[in-house]
Formats: structure tokens, C-alpha cells, sequence
């Protein structure tokens, strides 16, 4: 239950603040997502993760698919050449570690603030 | 303990932010990567969806009355406004839209401004733009215009119109290369407007061998010297018929030329020159010589390949005029192009308008120099140049003396004695209109007397200017402000200290080199040498030899010319250089003892008919060998110390040589014992080439097209980002004149008459953005000679079969 519900919780509020902050947003929704919705720090991280990356990886995929894979194709030249694909799973991993990061961080300072409480 | 750790992860992750929030992050060469993959706001924002945007109403405060720009399926903007202002403005704004890294990175390039976004790495390219005084030329230029000039209005317009688009942006929206290299766009200015205009100027105009001519003029003498660069090689024909006459009396110049300086040490140190590989043709021909019955205009300049394209297509339609071409993304207006009455396109002059002077300091410390016995204080400017990673910016003082700047930074250096004068740094002089105006005034003309009357304007970079009106008339004219120099002035370095040595003022605008309605039916022009001896002006410079005698011999044959008969001209591969050197140097080999190789490549040699096509074999093997053969025969040049600063003979000179002179002296080879001839050297050339081809030589894909790998770079040398190994043939010498990595950078044809068609192509696409699918989208067109029919029409509903979208200001 709280797994899934950091996740969601991180996608949503990733959507939401990413519309108005820079792309670091992504680990300020992660650490509220792991501050209200779990008290696991392991669980935290990996929903975290997991969101971002989905919201992250998602959002790329959908351009890329309308873009027709061209733009991330060149992009994945430039970067020692990991191709399109390799563009999509990098930008799934790169918001993933922040997302997870800002939830792990999240949880943990929750509970060093609020020890005992749900 | 429990905070410690926490605190120390959430140290660690704001450092992690940090690292992907900036550039080359500690050092390393990373990008910004969490900004940069970021599909909110990095480079997923910047990837176009494949299918044509919805159309847009776009509100502009600074605009007149309403505008409707309306994009084909090529997204060439067609632009319908009411006033030439606002036609401006949208242009303005469009072409920011489109291309404006592009326009940063140019301007930025011409200023030396890339330090500031790039780092050291261009710092010292900075420091020589300035040095050459390209920031002081936009400055004087922008006074000029500034000074109630017919331009400022639309230079204005069009500032307005980028700034607005500018203003539209989110950081999501900035073009991928502003992303990549952590930057931000900046405000246009028509100061931007007059770098790029000076950019153009540079790439054009910048060309000098004064130094390189001293030096080899002190290498061998007068007599070889003249013998090797004679003024003007037989067998040329010039821009101007050579039977055009002179009606007018000549300036004639009040002093000679100062004696070249005298024989001693070489001069180390030459400015690098722009690329030799700038050049272009253009060609009108009467009615009475073509299938329509009326003109037929041609042009394609040929230019550095780049993605973005130098060019930007785009229609102009107002109320004073309905014009369609190619413009130069910076600069409002069409540079190229044609209207409802009249053609025209440019080839640049060539001619040398730079010129070096000696300095003979008064004081140690070379604050001051000697000018007509008096010493004169030099006047001190002072540069700023920001350098990304450094905390203050570099301050460079630069040196101007009555002839200009004193390039070289180091007053140690004994090569800080010599001061550039460059016709592009001189203060404008006050006139109702510039180069900027000579283009709106083409843009709306009529007939030949509206490009007579438009053409006065310009100073330089000098061109060609080819013209045909509907009316029947066809033009050229050696167009730009010419010095006056007495014969052989500013060939060589001249002494600074009198100011009799400078030009002897300029051509007056009714004397420089015009032709109108030739007896021949056409008129052309390929940068070859302006007029015959018999034009009572000196001048110098670098001129071709051998496109311009093609296309004169083949526009003279007795046919008609369609359209069709146009385009496969301007994408003709054959070589006068190959028909004239190849015979030469067979008959120089020596084929006495040829190995297996070299007998299929002699075979393939015999059989070639002298065309630059890509896929046959001989083209890279007789292109090797003249090369080879020329490096030997000038092993002098090459294994000089010096072989930087030194000027080289022309090519066809070199192939006179082996025709005309096979016992010259120079044949013969320093380093060897025995005295060689034209036959050793073209023998040992052979060999050579033979033994570095005999791995290759047989494979399939060994051709000319593999030999030559043209490449159509990214501005930025960004290799994803560019077409490499493009499938196309041409030579420099070819009217096609695909070089590595420069060549025909726009072909158009334009038949006129009542009834205006026009043709079409570029290597490249209308949008800067590497994301788009328009980015590149003309390229393999281009490569096969194809063209596009250019939709010039007169309202947007003409269009409604090849509208993608349009935008709407209002």
C-alpha cells in the first residue's frame, strides 16, 4: 500500500512541479511523496525511483514517439553513442536516482523529525 | 550520529543536483545532464513532433497591421503584410524562430564573443576578431545606418520582430544548442545585424597575401616571381567581355607604387586567410538564347556546407513589392532572389580591397609612429572579452594607427610593426543607403535602372551582381567600392610612414565594370578576374580560372536554353583544370616499367572524359597525382621553414609548366643529386600515388565520392548533428563546385517573363533545430541535382494546396 501510494504520490507531484520549477523539482516531489507516504526508507527509495523514472521515461517516450525517434537518435551519438533507446532508459535512470533520492531523503528526515508516528 | 548521516546524504544529493545542473560539472565533460535529459525542459522539449503544428494567432504590439505567414510543405514562410515594415518585423521574428542559435553563434563568432559561452578554448580567436577590428567595423557600420539611413526602419523592424519571439520563450523552448551549452539567448540589436553584415564582409572580402607575396617576391627574385604570378593568365575570360569599352576617362593615380620592400629576412607571421574555397556562378541569358524567349537567370554562390544552412527561403509580399529568395538569417530582407519584374544573385569580386603597412615606431615603447615626417600618437582601444570559468574578463588593448589596427598583440615581436588597413573596418561614408538598403532597393525594383540606381550602395564585401528583367534586359556588374592603386600597389607590404602609399581614392560608381546586353546573349561570371587588361584600373586579388571559361564556352554555343538546359549546367562535373592537366601529365609519365596498378589506373585515366563524377575512380586518381606532382615540383615551398607564410602559385600555372617548360628549373629537387625534369617528378608523383592507393584501389567503394567525404557539418563541429560522406560528385574547378566542405550552397533558376518561374535548392532545411525533421530535410535533393518549383505567389489562398500552417500577428 505505501509503496504504491509513494509512487503515485511522486508522479503526481512530479507532474505538477515540474510544469513550474526546474527538472531538481523532481527530487522535491520525491521527498514529500517519501515524507507522507511511507515511513520504510528502503520502500521510499524504490517507489521513488520508480516514479520518476516512469514520469520521466513516460513523458520522453511520448515526445520521442511523436518526434519519431529522430532527435534522441542523434542525442544517443553524442553520448557514446547508446542510440535512442539508450536515451530513454538513461532518462529513466537519471529522474529515477534523483526521484529516489529526494523520497529516501523525505522519509528519513520525517522520521528524524517525527520518530514513533505513522 | 543519526543526523550526521543524514545530514551527510543530504549533502551528497544536493551535490549530485548540482552536478547535473551544470556544464563540464567539477571539471569533468559531462554536460548538465539531469538539466539536459529533463523531458520537461531539456532536450526532449526541443524534439518536433513529426507532424506539422496547428496554425497560431500571435498578438505583437510593434506591429502596423495584420500579418499572415503561411508555411509550405517545405516550411518555406510565405509572408503576406501590408507595409515593407512589418513584412520586416514577421521576418524577423519567423527567422528567429527557425534559426536563432544560428544567428547567436555567427554574430558571437564575428564579434569574438564565443569565449563567453565556451571557455578558453576560443579565447584566442576572440582576441583576433578583435584584433582585426570586426567590433569597431559593426560600430562604424551601425553609425552609418543610424544616420537617417533608408534601411534602419526595416534593421529595426526586424530587431523588434526576434526580440518579441525571444521574449515568448520558456527556457523549455530554447534551441537544443543554447541547452547543450548551458547558455541563454540574449536581445538582438541592429548592432547584432551590422556583426553579421561584417561576418559576411570577413568570409568575402578578408582575403590578403600581402606578407605571403613579400615573402616569396624575396624567395626568388622578380624574374621568376613574374613568371610564376603573372597578373593575368592567358587564356582567361573575364566577368566583363574582354571587347566591352571604356567610354569615360579614368582617375589616374598620382603616385607610384612604393618599390616592394627590400630583399632579407621572411616575414613569419600571416593572418589566417579565409578558406580559398569561397566562390560562385551566376549567369543570365537574353531571350533571343533561350526556349522561353525570355531571360533566364542563374546563381549558386558557393559557400562553407553547414547545418543550419547559411540560407533561410522565405517569401516577401507587401504592398510595394512581391519577392521571393534566400536571406541571411541576422540581416531583414533577400539577398538572393527575384520579384514580379527582375532577377538578380551575386559571385564574390575577389578583388584585394586589405592591404599591410610597415610601421617606423618613434619611441621604444611604440607609442607613436612616423607619418609624412611627423610622429603621430597611436590611439588605444580597449577590449573586453569574457571568458566562461574566469572571474574578470580579459582586458586586450589594441593599437590603431592612421591605416587601421596594429593585429599582432606582442610589442616585443618584431611582426608588431605593421598595421591592416581593410576596406570593411573604414567609416562608411555618409550616403542615403548601405548594404542593407542596396538589398531592399533590388527587393522592390523594376528594371535596370532601379538595380543601377540600388547597386551604388554597397562598398563591400564587392560582387558580381548578374541581373534579367521581364523586360528582356540582362546585366553584370563588378559591383563595390574599389581603391584606386597604382599598378601593383598593395601586392606587396608597403612602407607606412608616407600617406602617399595609401589608395589613391576610389573608382567613381560609373567607371567600375558594367555590362548591359552584351552582343554574346548572356553575360556570367565564376570569380574570375573582373576585366581584360584593357580597363584603365589596376587591381589584384585571387581569381578562378577555369569555372568561368566553362561556362562561357558552354553559354556560347548556338542553341537555345530551357530551364532544364540551366540546372543540368549548374550541376555539370566536367574540369577545364582535368582536360588541360591530364593530357599534361600523361604526357610527362614515363610508362616504360608500370606494375599491374599502375596500368589499370593509367587505363582508367585514358578512359575518363574529364567529369567529376562521384562514383568513377580516375577523378581521385588524376586529382592525387596533380597534387602530388605540383608539392614536388614546389618542394621548395613545402619544405621551407616558412611553407605558412608563403604564397603558391595557381594551379594553372603549374600545369603551363609541364606543358610549356618541362626543363624548368624548377623540376628540379633540392635533396637529390641529379637534376630532375617534368617527366622525373610526374613519374615519381605516379609511382607515389600508386603504392598509397595499391590496398584500396580495387575495392568497390574506392571512388570519388569516397576519396573527397564531403561533410555537411554542424556549425558548432557537432558530428551527430551533421551529414557526413554526403552521395554527390563536383569539384572546385566544376561548374558544380562540391568541395569537402564547401560548395554550391543555393542553386536557383529563374525563367522570367510574363509568366515567373523559378527553381530551387539548398543543402540543408529550413529549420536550425536538429530535432526537426525540416532540419536536413533538402540534402539528398540537393546531392542528386534535383530541384524544388519555388511557390511564388501573390496571395496566401495561391498556397492552399501546400499549406502546412501558417501564424497570424497581429
Amino acid at each position: 500500500m505505501s509503496f504504491s501510494r509513494t509512487l503515485v504520490l511522486t508522479i503526481l507531484l512530479g507532474l505538477m512541479l515540474q510544469l513550474a520549477l526546474p527538472w531538481w523539482s523532481i527530487t522535491l516531489a520525491g521527498a514529500i511523496a517519501g515524507a507522507v507516504g511511507t515511513r520504510n526508507l528502503l520502500i521510499a527509495f524504490m517507489a521513488g525511483l520508480l516514479g520518476a523514472a516512469l514520469l520521466w521515461g513516460g513523458y520522453a517516450a511520448y515526445l520521442n514517439d511523436l518526434n519519431q525517434g529522430l532527435l534522441a537518435e542523434k542525442m544517443g551519438m553524442l553520448l557514446k553513442g547508446i542510440g535512442a533507446n539508450g536515451m530513454l532508459i538513461l532518462t529513466a535512470i537519471v529522474g529515477g536516482i534523483y526521484g529516489g533520492l529526494g523520497a529516501l531523503l523525505g522519509c528519513w528526515a520525517r522520521r528524524l523529525l517525527r520518530p514513533g508516528k505513522v | 550520529m543519526r543526523y550526521a548521516l543524514f545530514i551527510l546524504t543530504l549533502v551528497l544529493a544536493v551535490a549530485l543536483v548540482i552536478a547535473a545542473h551544470r556544464n563540464h560539472p567539477f571539471g569533468s565533460a559531462l554536460p548538465p545532464l539531469g538539466k539536459l535529459l529533463d523531458p520537461f525542459g531539456g532536450f526532449w522539449q526541443n524534439a518536433e513532433p513529426a507532424k506539422a503544428p496547428k496554425s497560431q494567432v500571435i498578438d505583437l504590439p510593434g506591429i502596423k497591421e495584420k500579418v499572415e505567414v503561411v508555411f509550405d510543405e517545405r516550411l518555406v514562410p510565405h509572408i503576406f503584410a501590408a507595409n515593407h515594415y512589418d513584412a520586416c518585423y514577421a521576418q524577423g521574428y519567423i527567422t528567429a524562430k527557425y534559426r536563432l542559435w544560428q544567428m547567436d553563434f555567427i554574430t558571437r563568432a564575428a564579434a569574438g564573443r564565443l569565449s563567453e559561452v565556451v571557455g578558453e578554448k576560443t579565447l584566442e580567436r576572440d582576441r583576433l576578431q578583435r584584433r582585426k577590428g570586426m567590433t569597431l567595423a559593426a560600430e562604424r557600420t551601425l553609425k552609418a545606418w543610424s544616420d537617417n539611413s533608408e534601411e534602419m526602419p526595416f534593421i529595426e523592424a526586424y530587431t523588434a520582430g526576434v526580440n518579441d519571439y525571444i521574449a515568448s520563450l520558456k527556457p523549455a523552448d530554447y534551441p537544443l544548442e543554447f541547452k547543450l551549452l548551458d547558455y541563454a539567448p540574449e536581445p538582438w540589436s541592429p548592432f547584432k545585424t551590422a556583426l553579421a553584415a561584417k561576418s559576411m564582409a570577413e568570409t568575402l572580402c578578408f582575403r590578403n597575401d600581402d606578407l605571403q607575396s613579400t615573402n616569396v617576391l624575396r624567395m626568388l627574385g622578380d624574374s621568376l616571381f613574374n613568371d610564376l604570378f603573372p597578373d593575368y593568365p592567358p587564356g582567361q575570360t573575364p566577368v566583363i567581355p574582354a571587347d566591352t569599352p571604356w567610354p569615360f576617362n579614368p582617375v589616374t593615380p598620382h603616385q607610384a607604387a612604393p618599390a616592394p620592400p627590400p630583399y632579407g629576412d621572411l616575414i613569419r607571421f600571416a593572418l589566417p586567410n579565409p578558406p580559398p574555397f569561397i566562390g560562385s556562378n551566376n549567369w543570365a541569358v537574353a531571350g533571343k538564347k533561350t526556349t522561353t524567349g525570355h531571360p533566364i537567370l542563374c546563381n549558386d554562390p558557393h559557400l562553407g556546407l553547414s547545418l543550419p544552412s547559411i540560407w533561410y527561403e522565405i517569401q516577401m509580399n507587401t504592398s510595394e513589392c512581391n519577392v521571393y529568395g534566400v536571406s541571411f538569417p541576422g540581416t531583414p530582407g533577400i539577398l538572393i532572389g527575384f520579384n514580379d519584374y527582375i532577377a538578380w544573385g551575386e559571385t564574390n569580386v575577389s578583388h584585394d580591397v586589405l592591404d599591410w603597412y610597415t610601421l617606423t615606431w618613434v619611441d621604444e615603447a611604440k607609442t607613436a609612429y612616423l607619418l609624412d615626417g611627423k610622429p603621430r600618437k597611436v590611439e588605444y582601444r580597449i577590449e573586453e572579452i569574457k571568458v566562461k570559468g574566469r572571474q574578470a574578463p580579459l582586458l586586450d588593448t589594441i593599437k590603431f594607427t592612421a591605416w587601421g589596427p596594429v593585429v599582432y598583440p606582442d610589442p616585443a615581436s618584431p611582426y608588431h610593426d605593421m598595421a591592416m588597413h581593410w576596406l570593411s573596418v573604414d567609416m562608411p561614408e555618409n550616403q542615403d543607403f548601405h548594404e542593407v538598403g542596396v538589398f531592399h532597393r533590388l527587393m522592390c525594383g523594376h528594371n535596370y535602372e532601379d538595380y543601377y540606381q540600388a547597386l551604388s550602395g554597397l562598398s563591400a564585401p564587392a560582387q558580381n551582381f548578374v541581373f534579367a528583367s521581364s523586360q528582356g534586359d540582362i546585366a553584370m556588374t563588378v559591383n563595390g567600392k574599389f581603391p584606386i592603386k597604382a599598378d601593383q600597389q598593395g601586392r606587396f607590404l608597403q612602407p607606412g610612414d608616407q600617406s602617399a602609399n595609401g589608395w589613391q581614392g576610389f573608382i567613381p560608381y560609373e567607371q567600375i565594370p558594367r555590362v548591359k546586353n552584351p552582343a554574346q546573349g548572356y553575360v556570367a561570371s565564376a570569380n574570375q578576374h573582373s576585366v581584360a587588361p584593357s580597363y584603365p584600373y589596376y587591381y589584384n586579388g585571387a581569381f578562378d580560372m577555369y569555372r568561368g571559361r566553362l561556362i562561357n564556352r558552354l553559354l556560347s554555343e548556338n542553341k537555345k536554353f530551357s530551364p532544364g538546359d540551366m540546372m543540368a549546367m549548374q550541376n555539370n562535373t566536367y574540369s577545364i583544370q582535368a582536360e588541360e592537366g591530364l593530357p599534361a601529365l600523361m604526357s610527362a609519365l614515363d610508362t616504360g616499367s608500370l606494375t599491374p596498378i599502375q596500368k589499370d589506373m593509367w587505363n582508367d585515366l585514358r578512359g575518363w572524359n574529364f567529369y567529376f563524377d562521384k562514383n568513377k575512380k580516375a577523378p581521385a586518381v588524376f586529382y592525387r597525382w596533380l597534387t602530388r606532382s605540383y608539392k614536388d615540383t614546389f618542394d621548395e615551398w613545402y619544405t621551407s621553414p616558412d611553407s605558412n607564410y608563403l604564397d603558391y602559385p595557381d594551379m594553372w600555372r603549374f600545369v603551363a609548366l609541364l606543358k610549356d617548360s618541362p626543363t624548368h628549373i624548377l623540376f628540379d629537387q633540392a635533396a637529390t643529386g641529379k637534376r630532375e625534369q617534368a617527366r622525373d617528378i610526374v613519374t615519381q608523383a605516379f609511382k607515389a600515388i600508386s603504392a598509397e592507393l595499391a590496398d584500396v584501389y580495387h575495392d568497390n567503394d574506392f571512388d570519388w565520392r569516397s576519396e573527397k567525404a564531403v561533410r555537411i557539418g554542424h556549425l558548432a563541429g557537432i558530428d551527430a548533428f551533421s551529414q557526413l560522406n554526403v552521395d554527390i560528385g563536383g569539384h572546385s574547378d566544376a561548374i558544380n563546385a562540391v568541395k569537402k566542405s564547401f560548395g554550391p550552397s543555393w542553386r536557383m533558376v529563374v525563367s522570367l517573363g510574363p509568366e515567373i518561374k523559378a527553381w530551387g535548392v539548398y543543402p540543408g532545411g529550413q529549420s536550425g533545430n536538429p530535432g526537426s525533421p525540416y532540419y536536413d530535410s533538402m540534402v539528398g535533393q540537393w546531392a542528386q541535382g534535383k530541384y524544388n518549383e519555388l511557390l511564388f505567389v501573390k496571395t496566401p489562398d495561391a498556397l492552399r494546396e501546400h499549406e502546412q500552417f501558417r501564424i497570424t500577428f497581429q
